[in-house]
């Protein structure tokens, strides 16, 4: 345990030296040798008064004897010098002045023993402060970004900490989470001088400082109350982004409100099952009743008086119980505190340095690949070079497994904010609804969990909303009346899955299919699977509600699902039993970072077609090709008839095989929009990088970006879409076909 | 980065040290790289000069105008190549050993532009640049920063935003979205 060591070894004196050897581990050299360096500095102190430095000579003398291994029992000889010490520090009393601050050489007091969190609220405070603020004059617009970033981390820490109290309001954990989330928003906000937002984290602090020394129990209005203060403090947060963007700075609605209920959450009617003083068993003194080293009434008797100092101290200097009993509780209560928070550690990266690492590492891979595949290492009679070059291999992969790994984050934040969501939701609905996530830890790339927030929120509202049954009609139909949503993750043959079910009362087939002849969607259901019916609820602006409330049923949401998950190149599929409930399907690839493609050759040039967009490539023969009024081009496949466009005109490429027998079609679109490229030849599959063309180039239709091929040199991405569009609007116009690549080749 | 500019540059600052105070006071003199473009000297700010690479394989990118060759790959990233020949209206050349690509910063992005040659860096004074000469209204002077004398001969300032200019990036996407009949050319494209 060197964690304690003072920033000063001259500022030493003998009480710090009393908690340094009770905080000091025998086994490590390092404590040892602190110790041995304090022993001295007081040593040279106390060289005026005798006795005390007799005491200190003889505990020395004993460190050195644990330190060279003469000792044959260290810890007997530990507690002599503990006694030593205490002799010390009698003789020394009222010769040496106390300590100024004890507390200091102990930075991280365990909290049990720690002083008390202000609970009772200022007088001075009491009044809301006034509901117009202005951003400090001096405000660093810096500090003030990184403050909210921060603020919103702990936020989202704080709201989860808070919902799993929920299920076990006893969560001391989850309580100094909380606390802490609102602690640090209170000093950092404090110090930029954003009253509004420190003057309401003190003061949701002190509740939870209220519920941390179980004065009351995290349950009912208490648990309202707390929620409330993070919601409050999250529009803070956001306020002040908007304020930094030159808005003025407002405050959310109910802060008032919320800050007068904070201050006297009793007189304000809430709830409070006060429980009286009760039996923390990390507390020192609890640890020193139950090893039998000391009486509980005399321990209670030091606490009440033991003023700034740790309740350590106190304890010895009461004489309650010795110092190696202290030191021992101490170190039991260490323990015991150092399992828990065992954390893994991180940093916070920037994003783009990020991204252009993993761009870099891409194209290590592809460098280190044209290194392979060198002539010269692959035609022998090198063979040490090619084993060295085999071995940069190995190592290039791992790092780029490495650095795609470190893009990836788990599902769990956004599956948190759901949590929330469905809570607010179901309260607001007047409904019973449990979330049940699994899978949280499936890692995906962090980018995609942003675009993924939004079709997961509208899902959720639609399973609340709309899925399951108020409590009432679930009895009826012989359910629970607690719905059941479930939230899951998984990897599943190369993609991420995730799956929203709900137990209500399912997709309504007739009622889709009512709504979708109505409004023009489909003619009949003829011939419609159930999945087909049940994806018309992806149409923009469809709802078979006859409600539109607040939270959903104006028709966007499906929309805003389908879209969302279209951007990520994923699927969704529905599954629904009327009665049974309905389960949404994502299907989602593992990142955005790697495309995969076609490679694609069309003369000299070469291009790669993402694979997602490709359906089938195929030799034509002559007798399925036709011309339609000498222009439009379309080939037959399998009694579907649809247009051919050839790359080479839309490009102006020189060169490019004429003969469409001799080329290939490659057929991509979707529905009506199906059509025909034709190309040479298909050179491969290959996963690609993309990349934008630089700002310069701007948007070039039919091409999406560029990637770095296996020789070095840039291949482009066809963007679909993009070409069929620019295929008929040509085909519409007249315009055969346009040249504009320059004759650099 | 730029390891040719820069070795000229150094070399140079010892030849003309009073030169860079000018700058400071006078706006517009400095050191320039020169390079030749159909036998004539041109300028360019060596700030804007990020580096310079040899001629290498170069993307053609379709539908755009005549003057953009295409992509590079530049150590992982993918930028724009511009032919300043073509840029000019001058006739395309075969490529020598000495066609090179000056990468350079313009609007905060990086591009490309293929010139003949590369000669060196010069520090001239501000005193030895002219306004561009006007030829009447036909021949737009406004890319040209001025006309610079050192040692007896003239190099043509070029200023690089406007050479690049935002128009010409506009240009190039309405081109190929607005109108595309307008942008019919001859058919060498057999028939079907």
């Amino acid at each position: 345990m060197n964690t304690g060591a003072p920033d000063s070894i001259e500022s030493l004196n003998l009480n710090d030296l009393a908690t340094l050897l009770v905080r000091c581990d025998l086994t490590s050299t390092d404590d040892s040798k602190q110790l041995r360096e304090s022993l001295n500095v007081a040593l040279a102190k106390a060289s005026e008064l005798p006795r005390v430095r007799e005491a200190l000579e003889s505990a020395t003398h004993h460190l050195d004897n644990i330190v060279s291994g003469a000792a044959s029992d260290p810890a007997a000889v530990f507690s002599e010098i503990g006694r030593l010490i205490e002799t010390a520090i009698e003789e020394s009393e009222g010769m040496i002045a106390p300590a100024g601050n004890i507390t200091a050489a102990i930075p991280n007091p365990p909290p049990p023993s720690a002083a008390v969190p202000p609970t009772k609220p200022d007088p001075a405070e009491s009044q809301s402060p006034s509901a117009v603020e202005q951003l400090p004059a001096d405000a660093d617009a810096g500090l003030m970004g990184e403050f909210v970033t921060e603020g919103y981390e702990y936020i989202e820490g704080a709201e989860a900490a808070l919902l799993s109290l929920e299920t076990n309001p006893d969560d001391m954990e989850a309580v100094n989470t909380v606390f802490r989330a609102f602690h640090t928003i209170k000093g950092t906000s404090a110090f930029l001088g954003l009253v509004a937002i420190s003057e309401l984290a003190h003061r949701a602090e002190s509740l939870l400082g209220r519920v941390r020394d179980r004065e009351i129990r995290f349950t009912g209005g208490y648990a309202d109350l707390a929620l409330r203060a993070v919601d409050i403090l999250k529009a803070l947060l956001q306020a002040i982004q908007e304020a930094l963007g030159g808005e003025p700075l407002r405050r959310p609605e109910g802060y008032g409100e919320l800050f007068g209920l904070l201050e006297n959450p009793e007189a304000a009617g809430i709830s409070s099952e006060t429980v009286p003083e009760p039996i923390t068993p990390l507390r020192v003194g609890d640890i020193l009743v139950a090893e039998g080293k000391a009486r509980r009434d005399e321990i209670e008797m030091v606490a009440v008086d033991q003023g700034e100092q740790p309740i350590g101290m106190a304890i010895i200097k009461s004489e309650t119980a010795s110092l190696t009993d202290v030191a021992h509780a101490l170190r039991t209560q260490q323990q015991i505190a150092s399992t828990d928070r065992a954390v893994d550690s991180s940093m916070r990266v920037r994003t783009d340095r990020l991204d252009r690492l993993i761009d870099m590492v891409g194209e290590l891979v592809i460098a280190q690949s044209m290194v392979a595949q060198d002539s010269t290492v692959i035609t022998g009679g090198h063979h040490g070079l090619a084993k060295k070059v085999g071995h940069t291999g190995k190592i290039v992969r791992e790092l780029q497994d490495l650095s795609m790994s470190m893009r990836m984050v788990p599902f769990k934040g956004a599956f948190q904010k759901m949590a929330r969501l469905t809570r607010d939701l179901a309260h607001k609905n007047g409904k019973q609804v449990d979330l049940i996530t699994e899978g949280e830890d499936t890692e995906i790339d962090r980018n995609m969990v942003d675009v993924l927030n939004d079709p997961l929120v509208h899902m959720v509202r639609n399973a609340v909303d709309h899925g399951i049954e108020p409590p009432d009609s679930r009895r009826e139909a012989g359910k629970s009346p607690v719905g059941v949503l479930r939230l899951a993750a998984y990897h599943a043959g190369g993609n991420v899955v995730v799956e929203l079910s709900d137990d209500g009362r399912g997709l309504n087939r007739e009622k889709i299919i009512k709504k979708a002849v109505a409004t023009g969607v489909i003619e009949s259901d003829k011939g419609m699977s159930d999945r087909e019916v049940f994806n018309l609820i992806f149409r923009p602006g469809f709802s078979t509600v006859e409600q539109v409330t607040d939270v959903s049923g104006r028709g966007v949401g499906m929309d805003v699902v389908k879209r969302g998950i279209d951007a990520l190149r994923g699927r969704v599929e529905i599954d629904s039993q009327p009665g049974r409930g309905c389960t949404f399907t994502i299907r989602l690839p593992l990142t955005m970072a790697i495309t995969d493609g076609m490679l694609v050759r069309v003369g000299l040039q070469r291009f790669i077609i993402p694979t997602v967009n490709i359906h089938l490539s195929f030799q034509p023969v002559a007798g399925a090709l036709s011309t339609i009024a000498g222009r439009g081009e379309m080939v037959m496949l399998r009694d579907e008839l649809m247009p051919v466009f050839r790359l080479h005109r839309l490009f102006g490429i020189q060169d490019a095989i004429e003969d469409a027998t001799r080329g290939l079609l490659v057929v991509i679109g979707d529905g009506d929009r199906r059509c025909a490229l034709l190309v040479d030849e298909l050179l491969g599959q290959q996963q690609v990088v993309a990349k934008s063309l630089g700002g310069g180039i701007g948007n070039v239709p039919g091409v999406s970006g560029g990637a770095i091929l296996g020789d070095g040199r840039v291949g482009l991405i066809i963007d679909a879409p993009g070409v069929t569009a620019l295929a008929r609007q040509l085909a519409t116009s007249g315009a055969e076909y346009v040249t504009g690549a320059c004759s650099l080749a | 980065m730029n390891r040719t500019g820069t070795d000229t540059a150094t070399h140079n600052q010892t030849k003309h040290r009073s030169a860079g105070v000018d700058r400071t006071a006078g706006g517009s003199g400095g050191k320039f790289l020169t390079f030749f473009l159909r036998g004539e000297e041109y300028g360019l700010e060596i700030l804007k000069v990020q580096e310079i690479i040899g001629m290498m394989g170069v993307t053609p990118v379709p539908r755009t105008p005549e003057f953009i060759c295409g992509v590079i790959n530049l150590r992982g990233k993918v930028i724009p190549i511009v032919d300043l020949r073509l840029k000019f209206g001058m006739e395309s050349v075969e490529h020598t050993e000495e066609t090179c690509i000056i990468v350079v910063q313009a609007q905060g992005l990086q591009i490309g532009i293929v010139v003949d040659k590369v000669s060196e860096v010069l520090d001239i004074a501000a005193e030895d640049i002219e306004e561009p000469p006007s030829f009447g209204t036909d021949v737009n002077t406004d890319y040209i920063l001025g006309i610079g004398k050192s040692e007896g001969r003239v190099k043509l300032l070029l200023d690089i935003d406007r050479v690049l200019s935002n128009q010409d990036v506009s240009a190039i996407s309405s081109t190929v979205t607005s109108e595309p009949s307008t942008q019919k050319v001859e058919e060498t494209c057999s028939t079907q």
